[in-house]
């Protein structure tokens, strides 16, 4: 009942948040100096024709009626048109969207996979070789730049080594669509030829946007896990006789993990915006290249629309990171 | 009379690296339980009881404390001397187990209570078979083990103890922890409990009932307790026998009537002289507890003595024995006539 009362909760609150965010959002991409309209007209276009397509577009109405009409719309389901591809934003959102869901959770999947184990051992042997290690590497990962990384990856394993491909999403037309998750869907029409080139595209964006989440998820892990060590249940369960394979990876984890599952919630919002540049990197056909072209372009519905999706996405993941985090922590359902 | 001894600590010394050099914490200390026996170790905060207590179990911090001189001889075998690998097996949660000073920390908050007794009931109970990697016991063993618990809980008096097991340790009171703890440190069928401090963080009223409890049942059990504490009325309540610790040094070991009654050394004098008395006066002990990095020469009590000479600078006194079951180390104790 309690999770449902949260899951209540913060569905209510997703509406104004959403709704601020949108009004933020709206007001910031209108400051800057540009004339979308002029562009897409051309440098042909009378004055009056260019004054028709505002009209048209409703760009000649005062900013806080284009808002309400905006807001309007998006209650309605309609996100608006895009004014360079000439598509409504929902269809161009959805079409990309599952390129970008599938690079992020790759990325927080092999990051967790590796980055919780690798926190342990490193609080295990604290200040040992392997220690100064993974203090190295996970403070590179937090301090490289992430198109970089991209750029060095390219040149060794798709360029020099020849192991991967450089960049794109797939080889061919990839498999019939379903979810448009190009390995959920090959494996579900056993596409192995889709799925082979599929995962081999997602290797180098994922390793990108994955290093530096490991490399919080390796510190958070690291520093729980040695706060429980040093806690008086853990010399209890010692005392005890326990064997120390149980304390470790059972009653130590579980206390680490609090921490460590907040992170990667927010890590969720980092890889969305570090997928802008790895996917332009990468020529990803994901969403954070379609804002970057939306953001060139001033395509202002595209741009909002680009936020209203990952804002929500951001909310949901926070919404069932809550969750998790109440049941890892029962004190936290009091 | 050293053969009856079930636990025989004999010049155990442990020191702690620390920033400002190295501490003697334990030196040279004697120490000594009986089958059954209650025994109270006391002493001020920082005099080694903890310490003894966790050398004892093996647990004390690796990267800090080192054992450098003595023996610990339970059931006839040098515990310092066996595998880790014995010890965790055998010893540890097994023959010796452990109350701890504070039930409120002592239980991870995370896991549920009926999952802390049945891991330890899994890996520590006394017909425990073998398990796979993670010990996942037979459902049948489980069972059995479930009975065996839900009995404890009934004999710590604890209400409802289905119910209880499913809650997680913050939705308990500190005194029922506090049985919990007692009812854990009996699953395994011990020779020994450890208790260390088990009542300093409980309200007075529950204490007395904590304190009944657990001689009651070491009692029944015929399970040594040893029992640290710096309360001398705990001590009183329910010991057999009482050691009192100065500075890392054991300075006295008498049966209850005997230490209150009769105390030889002059640390425990004054020791006893401290308690508040209907007179209403209270006496402390000039000077103050020693650093113990350099601590003082030869009895560490003497800077603070009123009986001290020369001698007792110079050289440790001697274990002496006025009556069978006093033990003094001083060159001046008081005398009964």
């Amino acid at each position: 009942m309690r999770v449902l009362a949260l899951i209540i909760n913060r569905m209510l609150w997703l509406v104004p948040t959403l709704v601020g965010l949108m009004v933020i959002t709206f007001t910031i991409s209108h400051i800057i100096p540009a004339d979308p309209i002029a562009f897409f007209a051309g440098e042909n276009a009378t004055p009056e024709q260019i004054e028709a397509l505002r009209v048209r577009y409703g760009f000649d109405k005062p900013l806080y009626i284009q808002l309400m009409n905006y807001l309007i719309g998006v209650t309605n389901g309609d996100l608006g048109i895009s004014i360079y591809t000439q598509r409504p934003i929902s269809e161009d959102l959805l079409s990309r969207l599952p390129a970008t869901m599938e690079l992020t959770f790759m990325a927080v999947f092999f990051s967790t996979l590796v980055g919780i184990p690798l926190g342990v051992f490193a609080a295990i042997y604290r200040n040992s070789f392997l220690d100064h290690f993974l203090r190295i590497l996970t403070v590179s990962g937090l301090a490289i730049a992430s198109f970089w990384l991209a750029i060095l990856f390219q040149l060794l394993f798709a360029m020099e080594l020849q192991i991967t491909p450089l960049q794109g999403r797939i080889d061919g037309w990839g498999p019939e669509k379903i979810t448009g998750f190009f390995i959920l869907d090959s494996l579900l029409v056993a596409d192995w030829e889709s799925l082979q080139s599929a995962f081999s595209h997602l290797i180098l964006p994922t390793l990108t946007l994955a290093f530096p989440a490991m490399a919080t998820i390796v510190r958070f892990t690291r520093a729980g896990v040695l706060d429980a060590i040093n806690s008086n249940y853990v010399l209890y369960e010692q005392a005890m006789g326990l064997p120390s394979k149980v304390i470790i990876w059972k009653y130590v984890l579980r206390n680490a993990l609090i921490g460590t599952v907040t992170q990667i919630g927010l890590i969720f919002g980092i890889l969305i915006a570090g997928a802008v540049v790895v996917e332009a990197v990468f020529d990803w056909p994901g969403l954070g290249l379609y804002a970057v072209e939306a953001i060139m372009n001033s395509d202002y519905n595209a741009i909002m629309g680009f936020t209203l999706v990952t804002g929500a996405f951001f909310i949901i993941v926070n919404l069932i990171v809550d969750i998790l985090h109440g049941i890892i922590d029962p004190r936290t359902q009091d | 009379m050293m053969a009856e001894e079930l636990l025989s600590i004999e010049n155990l010394h442990v020191s702690f690296s620390t920033e400002n050099g190295v501490a003697e914490v334990l030196d040279g200390v004697n120490f000594s339980i009986k089958p059954g026996e209650i025994v109270g170790l006391v002493g001020e905060s920082g005099c080694g009881k903890t310490t003894l207590a966790r050398s004892i179990l093996g647990i004390l911090p690796k990267n800090s404390a080192q054992i450098t001189d003595g023996s610990i001889i339970f059931n006839h075998q040098n515990i310092l001397k066996m595998q880790e690998h014995d010890i965790a097996r055998n010893i540890r949660g097994r023959l010796i187990t452990f109350v701890p000073q504070d039930p409120f920390s002592s239980f991870n908050p995370v896991f549920t209570i009926g999952t802390q007794i049945m891991d330890l009931m899994k890996w520590k109970s006394s017909e425990k078979e073998s398990h796979g990697f993670f010990g996942r016991a037979r459902k049948s063993e489980r069972d059995k083990h479930y009975q065996k618990v839900l009995k404890l809980l009934q004999t710590v008096q604890l209400p409802d103890v289905e119910g209880i097991l499913r809650k997680y340790p913050h939705e308990v009171s500190g005194g029922q922890r506090q049985r919990l703890m007692i009812a854990m440190a009996l699953l395994s069928e011990p020779r020994l409990i450890i208790a260390d401090e088990p009542t300093t963080a409980l309200d007075v009223t529950i204490q007395a009932q904590i304190l009944k409890l657990l001689r009651q049942l070491a009692r029944e059990r015929n399970v040594a307790v040893l029992f640290t504490t710096h309360d001398l009325g705990a001590a009183y309540e329910i010991c057999d026998r009482v050691t009192v610790m100065y500075a890392g040094q054991e300075v006295e070991s008498a049966t209850v009537d005997a230490f209150f009654g009769k105390p030889r050394h002059p640390y425990t004098k004054s020791l006893l002289g401290s308690l508040p008395s209907k007179s209403g006066k209270l006496e402390g002990i000039p000077g103050q507890i020693p650093a113990l990095i350099n601590p003082p020469s030869g009895c560490r009590f003497h800077p603070r003595c009123e009986a001290a000479s020369t001698n007792c600078a110079e050289e440790r006194p001697q274990v002496h024995w006025p009556s069978a079951d006093h033990m003094i180390r001083c060159y001046y104790p008081r005398t009964y006539d």
